[in-house]
């Protein structure tokens, strides 16, 4: 019996090792906009949308987002359906990679002030007593 | 809400009592148990009153209470009222210590011998649940009641999420169960005895867990339009974990019933599921994976709670499991490779390597801030991952299946013969078809051999009871869902169009035609589209809409299903030419052109202007001269109508001194901030915190409380709020002087103009008064030219797709069959 321990012990410990591998490649990890430019796997970067620079035209959304933690700027190419609350983000999380002097993005994690918040504004103005 | 409140203490102090007074029963004073049990349903009883009344004041748009005007709104209908009790985080909590003690009583009633010590710790997992609604109270209220509440994300306004939540919730629940029994083995040194009881548990957890997941990923097909679902999110994630070693812990206990071994598995297994459901939660709900998932929530401040939660639990857990280590004597899981044990065995492994590989992607943004910056995985980690173990799991539980416990002659391989040869011509069948990724064969080949070994081995039963058939239905559809995954996701053929209105296109065997968007009967709006295929005609109905609680544009797919394949229309974009909407500012004696119209701003009038000026209400105009393209002139005036939201009610100050007014407080902190005017006070404003008293030179004031006299009023969002304040004059005797402020619904709205060819309206969206300027908001104005709108689709084909709902559908029937059979077994066997 002890070949069989054996050969599932390699098995099992071999199958693990492959899936830490792959880990390993597919994380994506946040890197400031100077750092995905010298990168050239899949990052996450995360910035402001810079006003008024949205430009879409039914095939391709590109727009500029400025980093969170530096004066940098960056334009961001997204070549899907734009989403649905897009019009109203203010951070914005970018997956992608950066060529051609642009990130190309593949997925947009869209962050929106929420509703609450602005009542919660709302509130404070009107002296009232935000919970 | 005092009820609430009184509700979820009196809960949280008979958890701990009933808690204790179990451990006291367990140590060995049985005259406790009475006890421990008057106190553990005293909670379970203060769980469903809690439930029921929460439910209750979200019926009745009881908007004082903070969660309901959260939540809910009262536009709902009733079904959709009772999904806003999950809506935020309190609800969920709520469920699940309720859930905690409807399951607590059944495991009263069954465990037995059993009983003292999985209640023990049952009860101590109640205890933090309760300490978390206690921190967190559902029915916190405020004095400011708004008229209406926020509602409900229109995403989870479907009939599935009405269900899912509170499936997924009994799910989680019940994973506490073998937790619970491991603990109980563990304290009692008894690691055999547990199995029998904990068998119908574990069962229970698999079957409504897995169900819950699955009606999720229904609600996601249903409803997100991305054409998925399962996404690999951190949410879907940590759900999926425990049902994996909820499933290994099943396939474990079938292994130690048959010849000992595992035991250790076993615990570890058990343990781990229920560690593993508080760690999922942890990380979607402290808000540690914002940056990461879309629908993680938001930070509520417990995260410390969770993690004291999770640290208690493990460290007791695995305590409890190095103490006794030693003393467990486990026997070897097989003693040949060709054995149902082996396979058990293996399956045990597979399911655990899974669970790990999905617990490490997800925990990813956390594990990898240790070594570096923060990084998640993304979906292909988990198909490549998960591939390889498909693979496995689907070849070994086939295996597995056909062959005996413990002997299996030398004839062995006639068994595989018919699967393996009917299989293989399938499996050839797809290859000519299109299946041409090695991978992807090999998993499908592998899912038809498992398909086919368990039909044989059913079919080659002696006795076909259908109670026994749980195993092979539950196999069978893993195999489907394996091909479903497969077929539908790699061969689905997809492509992207713009429908003109009114002509016909042709994609993918079907002829479709836009004819525009109409409202839909719950005042949202949908498309379309006609289509013909074949002799077969019939209309699609994508909806898509803005939503303003969302503040983006909603989407929603048409889905039209045959037995081969799903049609699956997800709206992408509406464009209008002929209809122009937008912005302008435009300066007094501006003109502009909209559309067909030349427009003139006239200038800003108001109505009641005095009034305004004082807080009052009253009107602004903005006159515009609209010039149709036949030279006729228009005049239309659209409007902001302030009515005043708030007013205050100064108080007379005794003795002449002069009036007080309210002008904010902070209910919360117990605070008002006063505004003196008159002759005996300097003019100014203080802060005053109740019971403090104020010197301020002619008089002192004390603030001893608010007071709302009509808080029914006030849960419509009308009302008064007073504040008490004792004003004690120099020398004078002390008189009570409450300056108030009253609320009313809203405080400005804006009033549309219809333009004169009736479709389009313009509305102000900013004015600056003082310099004469008003940014208006046109939509539907008729344009000049004569473009027909389009909408555009993405029109996809998903083939057999239908295999993977069936194929989960088996999967539970199979799950609550062995449920029916392994409860039926246990309560015959008389002795614990």
């Amino acid at each position: 019996m002890k070949w069989t321990h054996a050969l599932g012990l390699a098995l099992v410990l071999g199958g693990l090792l492959v899936g830490l591998t792959v880990y390993q490649k597919s994380l994506t990890p946040y890197r400031s906009f100077k750092e995905a430019r010298e990168t050239r796997g899949t990052v996450q970067v995360h910035g402001t949308l810079a006003p008024a620079s949205a430009q879409y035209d039914g095939k391709e959304l590109v727009f500029r987002i400025k980093d969170v933690a530096s004066p940098d700027e960056m334009q961001v190419v997204y070549t899907d359906v734009k989403p649905g609350n897009f019009d109203q983000a203010r951070d914005i999380v970018a997956i992608g990679t950066y060529r051609d002097g642009a990130f190309h993005a593949e997925k947009l994690l869209i962050k929106c002030p929420s509703k609450y918040q602005e009542m919660q504004d709302k509130q404070k103005k009107t002296g009232g007593d935000p919970v | 809400m005092i009820l609430g409140y009184v509700l979820t203490w009196t809960g949280f102090i008979s958890a701990l009592a009933a808690s204790a007074l179990y451990l006291g029963a367990g140590l060995g004073k049985d005259s406790l148990r009475r006890y421990a049990r008057f106190a553990f349903g005293l909670m379970a009883a203060c769980l469903a009153a809690s439930a029921a009344y929460l439910l209750y004041l979200i019926i009745n748009h009881r908007f004082e209470v903070e969660y309901v005007a959260q939540y809910s709104s009262r536009e709902l209908p009733l079904y959709y009222l009772i999904s806003c009790f999950w809506g935020g985080q309190q609800g969920t909590f709520l469920l699940w210590a309720m859930y905690g003690g409807f399951v607590g009583l059944v495991l009263m009633a069954t465990s037995r011998a059993w009983e003292s010590w999985t209640m023990h710790f049952l009860g101590l997992v109640q205890c933090f649940l309760l300490m978390l609604l206690v921190l967190k109270n559902p029915f916190l209220t405020t004095p400011m009641a708004p008229p209406d509440g926020q509602g409900l994300n229109p995403l989870l306004q479907d009939p599935w999420m009405v269900i899912h939540p509170p499936m997924l919730f009994l799910g989680f629940t019940s994973m506490v169960v073998p937790f619970v029994f491991a603990l109980a083995a563990l304290a009692k040194n008894d690691m055999e005895g547990w199995i029998r009881p904990v068998l119908p548990w574990a069962l229970f957890g698999s079957l409504v867990l897995g169900t819950g997941l699955v009606m999720g990923g229904y609600w996601a097909y249903k409803v997100l339009g991305w054409g998925g679902y399962w996404g690999w999110d951190p949410v879907e994630n940590s759900s999926l974990i425990p049902w994996l070693t909820n499933t290994a812990l099943i396939h474990g206990v079938m292994l130690q019933r048959s010849n000992g071994s595992l035991k250790r598995t076993n615990l570890l297994l058990a343990i781990f599921s229920f560690l593993m459901v508080v760690w999922g939660t942890f990380l979607t709900r402290s808000g540690v994976l914002a940056d990461f998932s879309v629908h993680s929530f938001l930070d509520l401040g417990i995260t410390g709670h969770l993690v004291a939660f999770i640290v208690v639990f493990a460290v007791l857990g695995l305590g409890l499991f190095a103490w006794r280590f030693r003393s467990i004597d486990a026997g070897p899981a097989y003693s040949s490779v060709l054995s149902r044990e082996f396979f058990t065995l293996a399956g045990v492994i597979v399911l655990a390597i899974g669970a790990l590989m999905t617990l490490l992607g997800m925990s990813s943004p956390l594990l990898s801030r240790l070594f570096g910056p923060p990084s998640s995985v993304q979906t292909p980690y988990y198909n490549t991952v998960m591939l390889p173990l498909a693979v496995l799991a689907a070849f070994g539980s086939a295996l597995g299946v056909v062959l005996k416990w413990r002997a299996n002659g030398n004839q062995v391989w006639r068994k595989f013969l018919w699967p393996l040869v009917i299989s293989g011509a399938c499996a050839t069948g797809l290859a000519v078809w299109r299946v041409h990724r090695p991978d992807w064969l090999i998993l499908c080949s592998a899912a038809m051999f498992l398909l086919f070994s368990n039909l044989w081995a059913y079919l080659g039963r002696q006795q076909k009871d259908p109670v026994k058939a749980g195993p092979y239905l539950a196999h069978s559809g893993f195999a489907l869902v394996l091909v479903g995954v497969v077929l539908s996701n790699g061969y689905a053929t997809s492509a992207r169009v713009q429908l003109v209105r009114g002509q016909a296109a042709h994609m993918l065997g079907y002829d479709m035609t836009y004819r525009g968007i109409k409202p839909t009967p719950d005042g949202k709006q949908m498309a379309v589209i006609d289509v013909q295929h074949g002799r077969e005609a019939f209309t699609l109905k994508p909806r898509i809409y803005f939503s303003a609680f969302n503040q983006g544009v909603m989407r929603k797919p048409a889905i039209r299903r045959y037995p081969g394949h799903d049609l699956y229309v997800a709206p992408i974009d509406e464009t209008n030419p002929s209809l122009i909407a937008g912005q302008m500012e435009l300066r007094e004696r501006e003109v502009q052109d909209i559309g067909m119209y030349r427009a003139r701003f006239d200038g800003l009038r108001t109505e009641n202007q005095e009034a305004m000026m004082r807080g009052g209400s009253g009107a602004i105009y903005a006159d515009l001269t609209l010039t149709d393209k036949d030279g006729v002139e228009h005049h239309v005036s659209p409007a902001l109508k302030v009515s005043p939201g708030q007013q205050s009610h100064p108080g007379s100050m005794p003795g002449g001194l002069g009036q007080v007014e309210l002008l904010g407080m902070q209910v919360g902190e117990k605070k008002v901030r006063l505004g003196f005017r008159g002759p005996g006070l300097p003019p100014g404003e203080v802060e005053v915190t109740r019971g403090e008293v104020k010197d301020l030179g002619a008089a002192t004031v004390q603030f001893t409380g608010f007071r709302i006299p009509d808080m029914k009023e006030m849960s419509e969002g009308r009302g008064t709020v007073f504040a008490d304040l004792q004003v004690t004059p120099r020398g004078g005797r002390p008189q009570v002087v409450a300056p108030a402020i009253s609320i009313a619904p809203p405080t400005d709205e804006t009033v549309k103009a219809k333009l004169p060819d009736g479709a389009g309206e313009v509305k102000i969206v900013d004015l600056k008064a003082d310099e004469g300027v008003v940014k208006l908001d046109w939509a539907n104005v008729p344009g000049l030219g004569d473009v027909p709108p389009a909408l555009e689709v993405e029109v996809t084909l998903k083939p057999l797709i239908a295999f993977f709902w069936v194929g989960t559908l088996m999967v539970s029937v199979g799950f609550l069959l062995t449920l029916f059979r392994r409860a039926r077994d246990y309560s015959k066997v008389k002795t614990a």
